[in-house]
């Protein structure tokens, strides 16, 4: 690690609740760099918990399509400084923008990265818990990138209880809507489910206004989940006189997503299946038939 | 689960796609392995390293005082020996139980307290005692650990359960404790392996009797919990840790496992297993005499000469002829492994459990090399020189001073509690 000499900031790029993200050069390579400046007054607790995990789980993914962090240093102030790689557009500006022509092999690729990045996270016990499309960043050559950590956790005992107030609400997953406090890896699966569909839409699938909201447009969309198909889901705290909408049926996704082909159907509903135990995990979806039929990404 | 399978071809858009990373290669991406991984020679030369830095330090603060009073006083000072490499470790373990126990008075998760422990480990192979003293450090190494871990407790109570603290004594060690571990808080711990290991010996082993494997694996936590005061998280990997334990616990279990995992053929098994009953005596011994240094070579020699089976050495003959082989067998890939456990475990057997004593001693020497001269002014009330060095303890003297309350502070509140 090296220290702030090494470091200029230029512009500010943009601010959040605990950082400020700066425009940057790394000095002794010329690279430019974005630099993540921690805020630390106001913080009665010293360093903030967000920061903490971006700082613990950046330090061990390296994968292409997970953000890098290249450094981190204590700058005079003692304000702690992530150094990270500049990424100058997320998912959510290119789907937003609608100057920019989105095709079906778009929309494979940027799947295909999602989940090689998740799919990594998972195989090193954590879960990201906040996928959504500004969380994605873009390079320059459209290389998409799983970022911001925050809210980030592993998982170290499969009994553990786990807050389900993550994940912002129109890519939580059912469980978590229900109030689950054991969850696994398919939270995430469901949230690139409903990116996958937002992709392909060009639209928030499931844009929920408030909680009890986001849980029903969930299940009129995907159905209501019974004990049948998800055997203990009545026992979930929040799992209450829920309206029984069925689940949709194939040529009702077709409809919805016109251009999307079976295989990729097919994917989609193994993302957004409403038990957790049957959602298809990140490795079976990089080996499901959508990546295998043309076009290839 | 191979790499065309996992990841579909690439046209050209991604020459440099990825290649399928093994578990190992994940591990050695981990900052544990890249950072914090070392053989003994190693992190012997961080302690004297460390040490000699903390004494000049030292040395520079004592060169500073002009003092002529304190001057003098240090001239007669001729008892005072510097603070040792291995004073250095009895007194960071000592706080690192400590730390055991305020984590507990916390009711902080299992997780909480190793991390803790291991950041606390972690921060004095880059500084010495005589920099930083390792309770105020170990207080804050706790804090830090309960935030990484997902327990977090406010400053303020936290603070309050301990005495002589206060919120700000504590955060202002925070970046320097992050600083020092060069920004890695993820700590791999061989728990969730042991458990990992638990359950995939039920799938393996299926006629082990489930009372005698769930008793193995309690007394397996035990000891794991109990050998985080020694080096072995720098020295061997959570899963190899987790696989000693249970070599130490029940090595019949352990070893079964691993030759049904490695794929031993039966017949090598059962000639292995008849080698261990036969060492049984043998080995009863060894384990009452618990001998720390017991060399691996000659023990797994013993095993190989007390051959009493006159089976077929069919075993032993083949296992010499596949030497020259490039790919190892099944049974030498077992072996090998059984190698490193049993290393492993003679490692985890050290036992280094400094006595309230001998900690108060080099807690009277590290005050004194910290900060000479609040520590003279101390002492020149009282009457009593400064006679420390561990080879003579003289208690009278330590008991008058008040230094080292602190520990006492923490045993205190420990037994009220």
């Amino acid at each position: 690690m090296s220290g702030i000499k090494n470091y200029s900031k230029s512009k500010k790029l943009g601010e959040g609740t605990y950082a400020i993200v700066y425009l940057g050069t790394q000095l002794s390579t010329k690279r430019e760099v974005a630099i993540k400046e921690i805020k630390t007054e106001g913080f009665k607790d010293g360093l903030d918990m967000s920061a903490v995990r971006e700082v613990k789980y950046l330090q061990e993914l390296r994968h292409q399509n997970i953000i890098e962090l290249i450094d981190v240093f204590s700058d005079t102030k003692q304000n702690l400084n992530l150094v990270l790689e500049v990424l100058p557009s997320d998912l959510e500006k290119v789907l937003r923008d609608k100057n920019i022509v989105i095709g079906g092999v778009d929309v494979k690729r940027w799947l295909l990265m999602i989940l090689r990045g998740v799919y990594h996270c998972h195989r090193n016990g954590i879960l990201h818990r906040d996928l959504k499309p500004n969380n994605l960043l873009m390079d320059k050559d459209g290389n998409l990138k799983i970022a911001d950590f925050g809210l980030a956790r592993s998982v170290d005992q499969p009994s553990e209880k786990l807050t389900s107030n993550v994940v912002t609400r129109w890519y939580r997953a059912p469980e978590l809507l229900f109030g689950a406090r054991l969850y696994t890896g398919a939270v995430d699966v469901w949230a690139i489910g409903t990116i996958f569909a937002e992709m392909m839409l060009r639209t928030p699938y499931l844009p929920g206004t408030d909680d009890a909201n986001q849980l029903a447009v969930t299940i009129q969309a995907l159905g209501t989940p019974t004990e049948e198909i998800w055997p203990g889901v009545s026992h979930l705290p929040l799992y209450n006189n829920l309206t029984v909408y069925p689940a949709p049926t194939r040529a009702e996704l077709r409809r919805r997503f016109v251009a999307a082909s079976e295989q990729a159907l097919e994917a989609l509903e193994g993302m957004l299946i409403m038990n957790p135990l049957e959602r298809w995990t990140c490795e079976k979806v990089l080996k499901s038939g959508y990546f295998l039929e043309e076009p290839i990404p | 689960m191979d790499t065309k399978q996992l990841t579909p071809k690439m046209h050209g858009v991604e020459e440099k796609g990825p290649h399928r990373i093994d578990n190992d290669e994940l591990y050695r991406r981990s900052t544990q392995y890249r950072y914090w991984s070392f053989d003994e020679e190693k992190i012997e030369d961080l302690r004297i390293k460390v040490n000699k830095r903390g004494q000049e330090i030292f040395n520079n603060r004592i060169l500073k005082l002009d003092d002529e009073i304190i001057k003098k006083f240090l001239n007669n000072e001729k008892n005072f020996k510097n603070i040792t490499v291995n004073e250095e470790r009895l007194i960071i373990i000592y706080y690192a139980r400590k730390c055991k126990d305020l984590s507990n008075f916390f009711k902080f998760k299992t997780q909480v307290r190793l991390t803790a422990i291991s950041y606390l480990f972690k921060f004095y192979l880059i500084h010495s005692i005589m920099e930083y003293y390792p309770q105020q450090i170990m207080y804050t190494c706790l804090y830090l650990s309960a935030k990484s871990e997902n327990n977090f407790i406010g400053i303020n109570n936290f603070s309050k359960a301990i005495p002589k603290t206060t919120p700000e004594s504590i955060l202002k060690f925070e970046y320097l404790i992050l600083d020092s571990m060069r920004f890695s808080l993820m700590c791999h711990h061989s728990i969730k392996p042991l458990y990992g290991f638990y359950l995939d010996i039920q799938n393996v082993l299926i006629k082990l009797d489930f009372n005698r494997l769930y008793k193995d694996y309690l007394l397996c936590r035990d000891l794991i919990n109990e050998s985080i005061f020694n080096d072995i998280q720098f020295l061997f990997t959570p899963p190899q840790i987790a696989l000693a334990s249970l070599y130490i616990i029940d090595d019949v279990v352990c070893m079964r496992y691993l030759m049904r995992k490695f794929g031993v053929k039966r017949k090598q098994m059962i000639i292995k297993m008849n080698q261990l009953k036969n060492n049984e005596k043998e080995d009863i011994k060894i384990k009452k005499d618990i001998i720390i240094k017991e060399e691996i070579k000659d023990s797994t020699n013993d095993i190989d000469n007390d051959d009493n089976i006159d089976d077929d050495d069919g075993g032993s003959s083949n296992d010499e002829k596949s030497k020259k082989e490039k790919k190892q067998t099944p049974i030498e890939r077992y072996e090998k492994m059984i190698e490193i456990i049993k290393a492993c475990a003679i490692k985890m057997k050290e036992n280094i459990n400094p006595t309230v004593e001998e900690a108060k001693i080099i807690s009277l020497k590290a005050h004194f090399c910290l900060d000479p001269v609040k520590y003279f002014k101390k002492i020149s009330r009282d009457v009593t020189p400064i006679n420390v060095n561990t080879d003579n303890t003289d208690n009278n003297s330590v008991k008058r001073e008040n230094t080292d309350d602190d520990i006492n502070d923490d045993i205190k509140r420990i037994k009220v509690e």
